[in-house]
């Protein structure tokens, strides 16, 4: 909500377990960020946010 | 088969009084190999019968491809939040157990228009300009 760019899927994964393959999700909440599962568990809304930045950071193309 | 017991829909009844602009939320189904369609279906009636700022919209994802792919629904049952815009909040599969209280919780910020996060979090997100798509991974509880 606070940012256009940012989509966000809740899957069930008992429902989907080709996801749970595809990721290899071990344990939920598992958290995929722009197709990576970057983190396992709970975690601080404000720690979320710079995992989000840092996710951004990756997919920027690197300049010769 | 009533998915909200009594107890909880009073709770939530009080709960929803709260909302302070509409929300719609979007439903795709499909006939075929869609085994919690149905129940998602009912589940998400029961919900919105409950306040009159929630509005319910069903459609087939193959009949409806078009909106479907407009919301980027890729998989049903699909759920979309809707509020005086797309807020990208997708829910697959059918919100129970502790899926519903964050689905609930997700009606409460479409419909104040607001994530509730503090200042400093909100300018750190403003700076995301690029797409990002988040997949939270959840089982039944």
């Amino acid at each position: 909500m606070a940012n256009d760019n940012i989509v966000s899927d809740m899957v069930e994964l008992a429902e989907f377990p080709d996801i749970a393959e595809k990721y290899n999700i071990q344990g939920v909440p598992g958290i995929v960020i722009n197709d990576t599962l970057v983190i396992v568990g709970d975690m601080p809304e404000a720690d979320f946010a710079q995992e989000i930045l840092k996710a951004v950071d990756k997919g920027q193309p690197v300049k010769s | 088969m009533q998915m909200i017991a009594d107890n909880v829909r009073a709770q939530l009844a009080e709960i929803l009084k709260t909302l302070t602009n509409e929300v719609t939320i979007l439903l795709f189904t499909q006939k075929e190999g869609c085994h919690f369609c149905t129940l998602a279906r009912e589940l998400l009636d029961e919900l919105t019968a409950l306040s009159e700022k929630l509005k319910l919209e069903v459609y087939d994802f193959s009949k409806d491809s078009a909106l479907a792919r407009k919301y980027a629904v890729d998989k049903t049952p699909a759920i979309v939040l809707v509020g005086e815009k797309d807020y990208g909040i997708r829910f697959y599969g059918i919100p129970a157990g502790h899926e519903f209280t964050t689905l609930v919780e997700d009606l409460i910020d479409v419909s104040k228009r607001d994530p509730g996060l503090p200042k400093n979090i909100i300018g750190d997100l403003a700076k995301v300009n690029q797409p990002v798509h988040i997949q939270v991974m959840t089982s039944p509880s």
